[in-house]
This record gives structure tokens, sequence and C-alpha cells, in this order.
């Protein structure tokens, strides 16, 4: 196999042909269990996810970003490659608003915001604003605090009245004058004057 | 402003990139990918839904998935957990005490049994596994001049990928482990590279000698 990962790491695609045969059944097994292991329903097309994991790591051999050791190395590597590729996807997920951070494994809601913003990075313009946001959220009632926690971890209204009980009417308005409530508590403390650019909050907000 | 003039929606938009699902606080996953995690991202991913929740998803991954026990096993775990439900009724028991339930453990410095003494600084780690409900509880402890504080990192062959830390009483307990074959690394205080390198195979074989 150190052979075999020289010649790829040297373009030879006959090397990059043997090495896909021999390791595609183990990525394919891996992914297809993490999928089950990690619910991610929305990687929908295994076979596609296999390809771009294997273009990705050879560009990666190509560019020299492995050095071969053992077999068990190169399979670390390839999952750890596969890794970059599926968080992309999950990226995508997440875009397209499918995903939500509320993960009843870990025990429901785990999410502090002011614990986040203050683990956030010294130099990150982000961290003022989420600091504020914090303070405001801090200072929300129980109800409306939950609800603006669960939407903050991505959760839909729909996913809200699932897990709580509560009704649609119900959650929407908690969340409306969670909203406002948060709104004239920042803008009171020059939010819009630190983050509104940042954040895309015009005048109109006030 | 009147309910009517507030606009909930833009408010939530404007929110959202500061929310973890958006990772515009988050450090690039090549980073959290990094092995061990440097102590201020370790502190973010604590915090951090989302990182969190990334890092699961690459020990699940990296982690085949746990092999099931066989039913010699799960026999032997039932024997053993009557065993001690008896036991505790007649301390002192009549029973003989039970031949180890998992035990092949091979490695350069393997010997034979349910426990053994592995060189570790200027000590040893006593490494025993104990068959529980469960799984196999591995437990490490150090001995005579080791280091009280050890990292022991436990996974797949190569990619060990759960991390076991001492707390003040120089032990580590990995629980519940499924029959497989597993790495076991151990790192002493502040070290990057594992000090003790070994090969688990928990299996339903008998001890190998």
């Amino acid at each position: 196999m150190g052979d075999l990962v020289a010649r790829a790491q040297g373009g030879d695609p006959r090397a990059e042909e043997a090495i896909h045969e021999q390791l595609r059944p183990f990525l394919t097994r891996r992914l297809r269990e993490a999928r089950a292991r990690r619910n991610w329903f929305w990687l929908t097309d295994l076979d596609d996810a296999v390809n771009r994991v294997f273009a990705q790591f050879f560009l990666a051999l190509r560019a020299g970003k492995f050095e071969f050791r053992d077999p068990t190395g190169l399979e670390g590597f390839l999952l750890r490659t596969g890794f970059f590729v599926i968080m992309n996807l999950k990226d995508k997920a997440r875009d397209a608003r499918w995903l939500s951070l509320h993960d009843p494994e870990e025990g429901g809601l785990r999410f502090d915001v002011a614990d986040f913003a203050r683990s956030a990075p010294e130099d990150l313009d982000h961290r003022e604003c989420l600091k504020m946001l914090a303070a405001a959220v801090a200072a929300l009632n129980t109800n409306r605090r939950d609800v603006i926690e669960r939407t903050l971890l991505g959760q839909s209204v729909r996913q809200i009245c699932e897990e709580t009980g509560r009704s649609g009417s119900s959650v929407s308005g908690l969340k409306f004058n969670a909203l406002k409530d948060l709104q004239a508590r920042l803008v009171e403390q020059g939010f819009l004057e630190r983050c509104g650019e940042l954040l895309g909050l015009g005048e109109g907000a006030r | 402003m009147s309910d009517a003039e507030f606009d909930a929606a833009a408010w939530e938009r404007a929110l959202a990139p500061l929310a973890p699902l958006e990772r515009a606080l988050c450090p690039p996953r090549e980073e959290l990918a990094r092995e061990p995690l440097p102590a201020a991202l370790r502190r973010h991913v604590q915090a951090c839904p989302g990182c969190r929740d990334d890092l699961r998803d690459l020990a699940a991954l990296l982690a085949p998935q746990p092999a099931t026990a066989g039913l010699a096993v799960r026999l032997r775990l039932w024997v053993d957990r009557v065993r001690r439900r008896v036991e505790a009724l007649d301390p002192g028991g009549l029973l003989p005490a039970p031949a180890p339930a998992l035990a092949a453990l091979r490695g350069d410095d393997a010997g034979r049994g349910g426990a053994r003494l592995i060189p570790f600084g200027d000590g040893a780690l006593k490494l025993s596994y104990l068959p529980a409900p469960a799984g196999v509880d591995l437990e490490l402890v150090a001995e005579g001049g080791a280091p009280r504080e050890f990292r022991a990192l436990l996974g797949p062959v190569g990619q060990p990928a759960w991390e076991g830390r001492t707390a003040v009483e120089g032990a580590v307990r990995l629980s519940g482990l499924a029959a497989g074959s597993y790495a076991l690394e151990v790192l002493g205080p502040g070290a990057r590279d594992p000090e003790v390198r070994l090969t688990l195979d928990l299996s339903e074989a008998a001890p190998e000698g």
C-alpha cells in the first residue's frame, strides 16, 4: 500500500484507481454507519459523498498532506478527509434550514448564550455583539428565553411545538414577544450603533 | 414601537449570525479536528453546541460501529452479574471467582490475566479489565513513581478517539466497552507523544497464552 500511495502522490492514475478500489468499501461502510448513528438524514446520496471524499483525498495526497506510515494511518486520513466533506454537506443542509443543534442525546437544550460569548475569540467583531445579546437573552422571562435559545439553535416553530408541547400560536407569540423584548433592550444599550452594520440592521430596526 | 410596526423577522435574521448554527464564531474544522484540542478550543467547544455536534460526527466516523457482544459473552456477563448478586446476599460466598470474562490483550508489554503492570514514568500503570453489565470496564491506575496525572486515549486501532483524564487520584476508568480491537495510548503530563501504546483485543477469546 505504501508503494501505491507514493505513486498516487506522484499523480499516477492507476495507483489512484487501485487505492480507490481497495478503500471504497471501507469508506462506504463507515459513512453508512456514521449516517445511521448520527442521523445524517440530509446525507441522501451516499455514493456521491464517497466520490467527493475520494476526490478531496487524492488532491490532498498530491499536495503532500499525508505521509504514509501504515494502512491504518491511511484509513484515518481518509476518514478525516471524509469529515471535512461531510461537514460541507452539513453546512448546506444548515443553509437550507434543515438542521437543528437541539440534541436530545445531550439532555436537550445545552446552550448558554453567555458562555458561548465568553468562548468566542477576542478579536472577533461578533464577540461584543454576542455579549450584548447574551445579556439581553438572560433578562428574558423563562418561557421567552427558552423559545429564543431554541431558535438560535436552529429549531423551527414546528419543532419547538413538538418538543415543548405548546401550540403553534403560543410558540409564535412567545417568539414575537421575546424578539420585541430583545429589540427594546438592545436598542437601549447601543446595539444598533455597534452591531447594526455588521448584522444588517438599519435605522428602521429602531 | 407598536406590535404592528415591529419587524420580528428582520430581527431574527439579524441575530442568526450570532447563533452557533452559523459557525461565525467557530474555529475552522481543520483546527477542530486537531488532536489533542488546544485549551482555548476546548473552552469554545464546551460552550458551543455546533462544535460539539461536529466533534460527535467526527467521532462517529473514526470509531467503527461497536460490535455487539456475542451470546457467549453475554452469558458470561449475566453469570457474573448473578454471582455478584449472590455474593451481596452471602458475603464471602461459596461461589468460586470467575475467570476474566473478556480477556485477550496483546502489545509490547502485555502479560496475561485480568490485570497487569505497564512501565510508565518512574513507576507503572496498573491496567485492569472488569466485566460489567454494559460491557467491559478498563481501569488504569498510576502506581509507584508513575505520574498521577495522565491522559488515556482509546479508540479503533490507529485512531484513538475517546479520551480519559485523571482527576486527582491517578486513575482513569473507561466504561462499557463492547467486544472489539482497541488502541490504547497513555500520555504523561504535558506530553505530546504517547509513552504507552497497546492494542487491546476485547473478544470472546480466552486469554492468550
